[in-house]
């Protein structure tokens, strides 16, 4: 985030609120990237309608109080059973929930779905009046409301055990009314335009199993890059990476780190796939001098199980900063130490492809080798996971320089600002 | 909120001379100094230590409740000072209501009783937690949204009192209350409370298992779940590649609608950067599967509003996604798979944030209005001043001219008038019932807007209608909440404890001008309930109505939980939940 100060000192008018304002703002986002929480672990709402203008807090007592990072809410009778379940989206894992609404059984409803031919189809903007039991129930017809939320049209209007309807009206979106008589509680209508209801069979409400998500640790990151990135010449000597015909697998350890131990091990008990599938194995400690004879004895006892022509690397603190720079750069979070295993995999023309942290299936790199160790790759096939992009975006190299200099890796600052200043 | 911005706000505001303005290295210095900051306990803010203290205690108060069963009451006593004042908890109920099966019963307490009483701490805690079974644990949660120094050795603090666990007939129960808590300092600095004043308590009962979570028996599918949707932004950011906006504060919305037309409810789910966009089409049996790769709207790119609506009115439902400051449409061919028709991209950087639909003009087909938040970043993007903010991106209406496309008709309609706001939603209603749609725009930091349509022009008359609610607004929805045939407002807002206690501190912005301070105060508040006085003017009741403490809400939506008619009040809630537990 070492662009924010700039940033910041562009928006001129937040200088009238005085610069400890301005400073705190910034203050507030350092902390935020951090992983520091801000109203964080808050327990959702609900609110009862007392139907006498008051509400009253129910959202511990209906178990909806989930801790997530909540934003938006979208009510919908899922299983058209006649009541209204409840899609969650949040920040937080896990992102989506699903709430069967059961607390809504036995009492009288109506659905509704409408359909405008003289305005928009969808009757977005409508709304309806129900009167049951002499009391007047309306909905509107929303697309968008709340926050980042659309609703079902399919109107589901509670009738508190009223068993007979004694009016339906739907104001169309133009402020035209059509009165439906001879509508039945419990039941689904489809309203069109001008014309009489019909009824929607109902359906076979199907039996959702309760299932909660459960809270599981997350699988190792495996950063395609979206953008690759061509390594400056200095930073692929930092790095110990060789001009090859095929991919290298650059990988970090450190004497510390047991993983790393274990996924060395298995890198070596699998150099024959290494090799056929012409991927470079370079274990670069970080230890740093005053450890590196520990280091090589460790490199010897791992070594010796499998013989290996892999040559162990030393790391200096330039390449420590290098990787540093390298993966705040592309994660756009601070990086305060280097959170081991890291893994990165450079495409023959020395083009950083995947950024691997923690530690890393060999399935997973030999698969990526095949897939992003040649030299090109469709944008739109970057990722881990299925799907497209609509923007093309660019990497924000002028930001990566300045990475770079505050690591005091001038030959690399140099390198992208040669690189900015071409076409 | 955080507490380094309310200190921050707390210092004196200065026209800052830009001449003036450090340089950056020291710059950074000042910044990395705040971050530090947010222990109160660093600070000078007096009131903020004993909010501090008194909070830890009432914290180890609720560690009892949790824990000690039948010996609850007693073990509360090292708490209070030998000769605490405390009312009588939980008298006769002044109201009972009786909601489908919920039992609400409803404890106002009459102006004598308000005076504490010399009383007997224990047979009051007896008498307050007595439907609480004791065999089951009760987790509270006391919020200090107050605090008073007394005198040099007392001082006072206002606590939301909420406790939840289960009757002992079974049924769940749950309290929320509000108390004034006078405590006495003794010379080492321990803390006792010497007077509990109960003003109001909310006792429900209800029954276990009204909602059950369905989410895995609906997403049976492991390899959309594990993968992906089981993990949020606190996993995935620093794990995507950081090109486009980053996947850190988890705007990404839902829609739910009917892609394929089989009469069952699909439902769109947006994701950050790098994560494919979801629809998840519902089967007869009311599981999913996940179809956006082979429907070609699995977008990897970070979108927040998604709508699904039928734009060319050819009785399917199109699509709409937010990414980044673009508005994409992909028109459905009628089988739940679609085709990018058209990408409508603002002139300015800003991402679009929530959107909304209606047919504003009223020739007959959608158009589509998009608010944007902040011109380049949350927190870089600073709102000036903080309680009116008045320097944020426009927000666009697009008229839809079918196959023409779309047109941005901002200016011409008038919404370019108060249209420097920091919009994060907005609703369209028609609430004054003359045949046209009205345009609600939710604002954080001030006031937000209430367009009147005037025949496809319109007029900003928040004010007049007195809906501006200057807060932290992030959300709003509509219904008839007390069935007398008009639409009421619920506005969702920033409900922040510390907000609350420091900005009511008298050394609070103690330069600033009046309307200032009242509009920082009123920032940290929560919630709005505003009633339709069916005049076209609005009537507040958030506090009448007790609506207020909804957290740090994002949307909130009317929904009828229990099928009685009214609508109830869904809130999702929460800013940042990240990995370090501390909060700013």
């Amino acid at each position: 985030m070492a662009s924010q100060p700039s940033l910041i000192k562009e928006d001129a008018t937040s200088a009238s609120m005085g610069e400890d304002y301005v400073n705190g703002w910034a203050a507030t986002t350092k902390l935020m990237a951090a992983g520091k929480s801000w109203s964080g672990n808050e327990r959702n709402c609900v609110q009862l309608n007392c139907g006498d203008g008051t509400f009253v807090d129910i959202s511990a007592a209906t178990g909806l109080d989930f801790l997530d990072d909540g934003r938006a809410v979208a009510s919908v009778d899922w299983d058209g059973d006649g009541d209204l379940d409840i899609w969650l989206k949040n920040r937080t894992g896990p992102q989506l929930r699903f709430i069967r609404n059961d607390g809504g059984e036995g009492r009288s409803f109506i659905s509704l779905e409408l359909e405008d031919h003289k305005g928009n189809r969808d009757a977005i903007g409508s709304r309806v009046k129900i009167v049951a039991d002499d009391k007047p129930y309306s909905r509107v017809l929303f697309a968008g409301d709340g926050y980042l939320s659309q609703s079902s049209k399919r109107l589901v209007i509670g009738l508190g055990g009223a068993m007979k309807i004694q009016e339906v009206t739907v104001t169309w979106p133009d402020g035209m009314t059509d009165s439906i008589d001879g509508l039945e509680v419990n039941k689904a209508y489809r309203i069109v335009r001008g014309k009489s209801a019909e009824i929607i069979p109902p359906r076979n409400v199907p039996t959702i199993p309760e299932r909660a998500p459960e809270a599981k640790p997350g699988p190792a990151a495996r950063l395609v890059l979206k953008v690759p990135l061509p390594l400056a010449p200095s930073l692929k000597k930092n790095l110990a990476v060789a001009n090859t015909s095929g991919p290298t697998l650059v990988s970090l350890w450190a004497h510390w780190c047991k993983p790393c131990h274990v996924e060395l091990r298995e890198f070596l008990r699998t150099t024959e796939d290494f090799e056929k599938a012409g991927l470079q194995l370079v274990p670069l400690n970080i230890d740093g001098p005053s450890r590196q004879s520990d280091a090589e004895t460790l490199w010897r006892e791992i070594s010796s199980e499998v013989p290996t022509d892999v040559e162990l690397q030393f790391g200096t603190t330039q390449a420590t900063a290098a990787v540093a720079a390298l993966l705040e750069h592309v994660r756009e979070k601070p990086v305060d130490s280097i959170p081991l295993p890291v893994n990165l995999l450079i495409s023959p023309d020395g083009q950083l492809q995947v950024v691997y942290l923690g530690v890393v299936d060999v399935d997973e790199i030999l698969r990526d080798a095949g897939t992003y160790g040649r030299n090109t790759v469709k944008a739109s096939k970057r990722f881990q996971f299925d799907g497209r992009w609509y923007f093309r975006v660019p990497r924000d190299i002028a930001g990566l320089v300045e990475l770079l200099k505050a690591a005091k890796l001038e030959d690399a600052a140099a390198f992208y600002e040669n690189a900015l200043r071409k076409p | 909120m955080l507490a380094t911005v309310w200190f921050v706000l707390a210092a004196p505001i200065a026209v800052a001379n830009d001449d003036k303005s450090a340089p950056i290295a020291e710059r950074e210095a000042v910044i990395d100094a705040l971050t530090t900051k947010a222990d109160p306990n660093d600070d000078d803010w007096t009131t903020e230590i004993l909010a501090d203290k008194a909070g830890k205690q009432l914290k180890k108060l609720g560690n009892v409740w949790a824990e000690a069963g039948d010996k609850r009451a007693e073990q509360s006593l090292f708490l209070f000072a030998e000769d605490a004042k405390i009312g009588d908890l939980r008298p006769d109920p002044h109201e009972t209501k009786h909601i489908g099966n919920i039992t609400v019963h409803r404890y106002g307490i009459s102006p004598a009783d308000r005076t504490a009483s010399a009383g007997d701490v224990k047979k009051s805690l007896t008498e307050l937690l007595k439907h609480f079974s004791d065999a089951k644990p009760i987790r509270t949660k006391f919020k200090t949204v107050g605090v008073r120094e007394v005198d040099a050795k007392h001082f006072e603090i206002d606590v939301i009192y909420q406790a939840v666990g289960q009757h002992t007939d079974g049924r769940n129960v749950q309290h929320t209350g509000e108390w004034t808590l006078v405590w006495h300092k003794s010379e080492e600095g321990n803390l006792r409370i010497t007077t509990l004043t109960q003003h109001r308590l909310d006792e429900v009962l209800m029954p276990l298992n009204q909602f059950v979570d369905c989410t895995r028996g609906v997403i049976a599918d492991e390899a959309i779940w594990s993968p992906q949707l089981a993990h949020g932004c606190e996993y995935w950011f620093g794990r995507v590649d950081a090109v486009g906006e980053i996947n850190f504060m988890g705007h990404n919305g839902i829609a739910v609608g009917d892609v394929n037309g089989d009469g069952l409810d699909d439902i769109y789910v947006a994701q950050g950067t790098g994560l494919p966009n979801k629809l998840l089409v519902q089967q007869p049996d009311g599981t999913v599967i996940d179809t956006a790769v082979q429907a070609g709207v699995a977008w990897l790119d970070d979108t927040k509003s998604v709508l699904l609506v039928d734009i060319d009115n050819d009785g399917d439902q199109d699509l709409l996604c937010a990414i980044g400051p673009t508005i994409v449409l992909c028109e459905n061919d009628g089988s739940g798979e679609f085709r990018p028709r058209r990408g409508m991209r603002a002139s300015t950087p800003a991402s679009f944030y929530s959107l909304a639909a209606a047919d504003y003009d009223g020739d007959g087909d959608l158009d589509i209005y998009g608010c944007r938040y902040v011109k380049l970043s949350y927190g870089v993007s600073v709102p000036v001043p903080f309680q009116d903010a008045n320097n944020g991106p426009a927000n666009h209406l697009l008229r839809n001219d079918g196959k023409r496309g779309f047109v941005d008709v901002t200016r011409e309609v008038g919404l370019h008038i108060n249209n420097a706001r920091f919009s994060l939603a907005a609703t369209w209603v028609d609430y004054d019932e003359d045949g046209d749609p009205d345009l609600y725009v939710t604002n954080d930091f001030g006031r937000n807007n209430l367009y009147r349509n005037d025949g496809g022009k319109f007029v900003d008359i928040a004010a007049e209608a007195g809906v501006e609610d200057q807060a932290a607004g992030m959300g709003a929805s509509w219904s008839d909440i007390d069935l007398d045939g008009d639409l009421d407002l619920y506005v969702s807002n920033m409900f922040s404890s510390a907000g609350r206690r420091i900005a009511y501190q008298s050394r609070f912005l103690r330069e600033g001008s009046s309307p200032v301070r009242s509009g920082v105060q009123r920032h940290s508040l929560g919630n709005s309930l505003f009633v339709n006085n069916g005049d076209g003017v609005f009537e507040d009741r958030s506090e009448l109505a007790q609506v207020r403490l909804g957290r740090w809400a994002w949307g909130a939506r009317f929904t009828d939980l229990n099928n009685d008619g009214y609508e109830d009040v869904v809130v999702p809630n929460g800013f940042l939940t990240n990995l370090y537990k501390d909060d700013l």
